[in-house]
């Protein structure tokens, strides 16, 4: 009995001891909104499709990235510009279905699509989530332009990779 | 002859008859060699030394798709020599490969990418510069040529396999594709002003084991991973080859080979091939339509019906089944056409049920027997001497004539074509013995009496030069293994019954097989399960009782009589004389704009079924599980949805129901239940003992002054009925309309070629660019039909297959 009401009396002391204890200590709460957390570097956050430094884009809607992709939220159409150069037609990502494990950036042959480092992109209606080609790439040219203002290296190469060599010899 | 012969392969020992290649051998036990070049349709070249085996007691590595095997060989596929030499040729390939595979249209389906992932290295050491074929100086980001309407080739991805050039070659019997430069510079290429384009170009960009040959229609549109495939059978020709339908979402995006030794032996042809988009065509009808206010207006399924089922109830509560009749198709399933019988003989009660609409006079009921193919397929590739009369293998039975370019090119067969134009398979040798348009039933009689040591009519009458025939009669005599095969032109014949009569004392007298072949798909099918007509009841008739009031009401089931039926403006009038049109079609068409109600008609990959080919061989094809088009049906479904409202009930839920019924009704045909994947030869048991007496020759015809010119007409080998005008693959493919005439006529005319001409009579012509050649006969044009902004049946006359015309210029 009177080992019972020990245990209930000196528990509360107990117990409080570790709120004082954490009282005196640097606060691990972050003030979001007001104040902004720190990203890691491989954060992954709201994807963005890159461009060569020519201004065209990398990506040539191979299907990797959808292939790749375990929540099956990406989707795209191929087509050719007159030159014969394929390109994505649609290239269509649904951030609500996306679980952002960052496997597309991992088959991506071409480093055309990474997670960049956005996180707020909340929005009233549902149709707002499927964030096409023409935004994943806007977001690529605001991170390109944070980028050279704060003069960091670039993440990959920016030139295009050609044949240089001599062409064979034609006519028949 | 071939003995057996045991060899060890990796440790286990196989017989394999002498003259087996290793490859072949080892495939028997399973064991599979990695290889890009080898196909066993094809001659092999051992061009791509990814096959290499080891062979105890032989000094170096040979190629295993070339070498036979010999008695007590011992091969090792798989020692540290062959992997090792593997390796090295892989890397050697890839030296000049780009490596695009993310914008490669083969990725995913690539032996290339294969083969490398297995048993390639993983690095390529090759530090120097790739070669690359630059196409296009200015822009230097295009490496693709175009080689044909359909067919792009980029060069930097060949690793010099030589499949397309021996498909092209051997084959097809085309010169198109060739091998230029030497070395790395080595490359394949069409001379300039050629392009390739002959029917079966597609084979090339299916069995290319990289993507180096790409097709336009597919190019750039889809991944490989993401297709469904439906195995399904092609219907716009007669050949029946099987094939796979990939789609994806509702859309197909292209039609790949569906191997079936017994039929297409894994070929296509490029009308099978790029017809694909047909179900996607633009004119696709996918909502039913009722006529209101002159005007056909969309509507749905339950008005159409509803309106069907009160005219029919009418009918049915009067009595008056008789003043009913159904038109249907080729290209109707056998489901569809036992349905159509079934429908209108036991619901409506009516015996008006034919499909012949696009004949003059209708096929005699004793000739049902004689249509198809005498033999299998596969047996034309051991025929000796091929007479064809009145038919085009290359244009109406393409991947058949696949057998018979093999008899000719490989085992030295013979092939007679008695026409009146020259007719080619590839350039393979044949003989083309001209005559005169419609002057086969004279010919063959000729040859017939000629044969038998009769004495021989006079042969000036019918202006046939009797040299040929005359060596072909030689020759015949001592020849084993003759085929005579009639096609198209002997439907069209103005003087079918005495050709027939001849072809059958021919094939009397030398012991031939006899072949008659129709082109349209499912032609055979349709008349053995339903919709042959009883005597009286035929096209032609029908269309007498409609100009006399008998018939009110005619329903259409995937027919255009108005573009087929040999005079247009005959058949025009009459179909307006009727109270009641229900066209039940896949594609809004000329004989649509007259209906009272249009249905829209599902056609391949909408429903599945079984079609009859050539050979009697019942294929089944499936549907596509995901369709867009959800109001389109076929031709069983509407009519079981009728008998229900009806009252009748509904006994046709599905094909395989319709099926049962119908193995059910026709007792004597065993087989069709539990259809294997390659089909069942059907046996119709035949009415034997036909003996058709004999029938004197019609005189021939002799053009007035006024209209000098015999117009013929004939089809392209892309485009072939009123359907395949609506794809737009295949009009790319074959091109404009055009006719061609003999020099001499030309030079009379003081025509050009390329000219236009208005060929045609006072009332009516053609406006058509000619060719000249001297390919035609004098006195005869040459017109490509199906082609709805000129069609040829505009300048014919009911009960006639051809007619005079003048020609001038426009």
């Amino acid at each position: 009995m009177w080992r019972d009401l020990k245990s209930v009396f000196w528990a509360i002391p107990k117990g409080l001891s570790i709120t004082f204890r954490y009282l005196f200590r640097k606060s691990v709460t972050q003030q979001y909104p007001k104040n902004k957390p720190v990203l890691e570097d491989r954060y992954r956050g709201l994807h963005y499709l890159t461009r060569y430094d020519d201004n065209s884009e990398r990506c040539v809607c191979c299907g990797l990235c959808a292939a790749a992709c375990p929540v099956d939220c990406i989707y795209m159409e191929p087509a050719e510009t007159e030159d014969g150069i394929r390109y994505a037609k649609i290239y269509e990502i649904n951030e609500l279905r996306c679980i952002f494990c960052g496997m597309c950036e991992e088959a991506c042959p071409e480093e055309a699509i990474f997670l960049g480092h956005e996180f707020e992109f909340a929005a009233y209606e549902r149709d707002d989530f499927i964030y096409t080609k023409e935004m994943l790439l806007a977001n690529y040219d605001n991170i390109e332009k944070e980028r050279v203002a704060k003069n960091i290296k670039p993440l990959i190469r920016k030139e295009r990779q050609e044949f240089k060599t001599p062409a064979a010899p034609l006519g028949h | 002859m071939a003995e057996n012969i045991t060899i060890t392969v990796d440790g286990r020992t196989v017989d394999v008859p002498s003259g087996t290649l290793i490859i072949e051998a080892a495939r028997k036990l399973g064991i599979e060699i990695p290889t890009f070049c080898y196909d066993d349709r094809l001659r092999p070249v051992g061009a791509c030394r990814m096959c290499l085996v080891e062979v105890e007691k032989m000094p170096k590595l040979i190629a295993s798709c070339a070498t036979p095997v010999a008695p007590n060989m011992i091969v090792h596929t798989d020692s540290e020599k062959v992997v090792k030499a593997r390796k090295g040729v892989l890397e050697f390939l890839l030296i000049n490969h780009p490596l695009d595979c993310p914008t490669c249209d083969k990725g995913g389906e690539c032996p290339l990418q294969d083969n490398t992932y297995t048993y390639g290295p993983a690095e390529s050491r090759y530090g120097e510069n790739k070669i690359r074929f630059i196409e296009d100086s200015k822009n230097q980001k295009f490496d693709d040529i175009r080689l044909g309407p359909e067919i792009f080739l980029n060069r930097n991805r060949c690793i010099m396999c030589f499949k397309c050039v021996r498909i092209v070659r051997d084959l097809a019997g085309e010169a198109d594709l060739g091998v230029f430069q030497r070395g790395s510079f080595a490359n394949i290429n069409v001379l300039e002003e050629i392009e390739l384009d002959d029917e079966f170009s597609g084979n090339t960009v299916e069995y290319c084991p990289v993507g180096a040959l790409t097709s336009k229609s597919f190019r750039y549109k889809i991944r490989e991973w993401l297709l469904k495939k439906s195995p399904s059978v092609c219907n716009l020709c007669s050949d029946g080859c099987n094939m796979n339908i990939e789609w994806s979402r509702g859309e197909v995006f292209r039609h790949m080979a569906r191997r079936n030794s017994g039929v297409d032996d894994g070929w296509l042809c490029d009308r099978g091939r790029y017809g694909f988009d047909l179900s996607r065509a633009q004119d696709r009808l996918v909502r039913p339509h009722i006529r209101r206010d002159n005007k056909l207006q969309a509507c749905s399924w339950d008005e159409a019906s509803a309106l069907l089922s009160k005219h029919l109830q009418n009918i049915i509560d009067t009595n008056k089944g008789s003043e009913v009749a159904a038109v249907g198709s080729p290209i109707l399933s056998n489901e569809e056409a036992f349905a159509i019988r079934r429908f209108f003989s036991d619901v409506v009660k009516s015996e008006n049920v034919d499909f012949q609409t696009e004949y003059p006079k209708p096929i005699e009921p004793e000739l049902l027997d004689l249509i198809g193919l005498d033999g299998s397929i596969k047996d034309l590739e051991s025929d000796s001497t091929f007479v064809f009369i009145g038919c085009d293998p290359a244009v109406e039975h393409p991947v058949v004539s696949l057998r018979i370019r093999k008899a000719v090119s490989t085992y030295k067969a013979k092939a007679v074509f008695i026409s009146s134009h020259d007719k080619k398979l590839g350039y393979f040798p044949i003989t083309n013995i001209r005559i005169p348009f419609s002057a086969e039933a004279a010919a063959v009689n000729y040859l017939v009496s000629r044969i038998s040591g009769k004495t021989t009519g006079d042969m000036a009458d019918f202006k046939i030069d009797p040299d040929g025939l005359n060596r072909l009669a030689d020759n015949l005599k001592n020849a084993g293994r003759i085929h005579i095969i009639a096609g198209r032109e002997f439907f069209n014949h103005p003087d079918r019954a005495a050709l027939l009569v001849g072809l059958i004392k021919l094939k009397k007298s030398t012991g031939a097989k006899l072949s008659i072949l129709p082109p349209q798909g499912n032609f055979i099918g349709v008349s053995r399960f339903g919709l042959f007509p009883s005597l009286g009841h035929s096209f032609e008739n029908m269309l007498e009782r409609i100009e006399s009031g008998e018939i009110k009401t005619m329903f259409v089931f995937g027919a255009n009589p108005i573009d087929e039926y040999p005079d247009r403006k005959y058949i025009h009038d009459v179909l307006k004389n009727l109270e009641f049109l229900v066209v039940v079609s896949p594609f809004a068409n000329a004989t649509a704009s007259l209906a009272s109600v249009v249905l829209p008609q599902a056609m391949l990959p909408d429903y599945g079924g079984t079609f009859l080919n050539i050979e009697h061989r019942a294929q089944k094809f499936t549907p596509m599980t995901e369709n867009p088009h959800s109001d389109v049906k076929p031709a069983w479904a509407i009519l079981g949805e009728l008998s229900s409202l009806l009252d009748m009930g509904n006994i046709w839920y599905s094909d395989s129901q319709v099926r049962k019924v119908m193995i059910d009704t026709i007792k004597e045909i065993e087989g069709l239940d539990n259809l294997p994947d390659n089909g069942v030869v059907i046996r119709f048991p035949a009415k034997d003992g036909y003996d058709p007496g004999d029938v004197s020759l019609a005189e021939p015809e002799t053009p007035g002054i006024d209209y000098p010119y015999i117009m013929n007409w004939t089809p392209s080998a892309h485009h072939h009925g009123w359907i395949t005008e609506k794809s737009d693959n295949l009009m790319r493919i074959s091109g404009k309309q055009i006719a061609w005439m003999h020099p001499d006529d030309a030079a009379r005319e003081e025509i050009s070629d390329g000219q236009v001409l208005r060929i045609g009579t006072a009332e009516t012509a053609l406006n058509l660019p000619v060719i000249i050649t001297t390919g035609v006969n004098k006195g005869e044009i040459l017109i490509v039909n199906s082609f709805s902004a000129n069609p040829v049946n505009r300048l014919l006359k009911k009960g006639r297959p051809t007619t005079f015309v003048s020609v001038r210029k426009s």
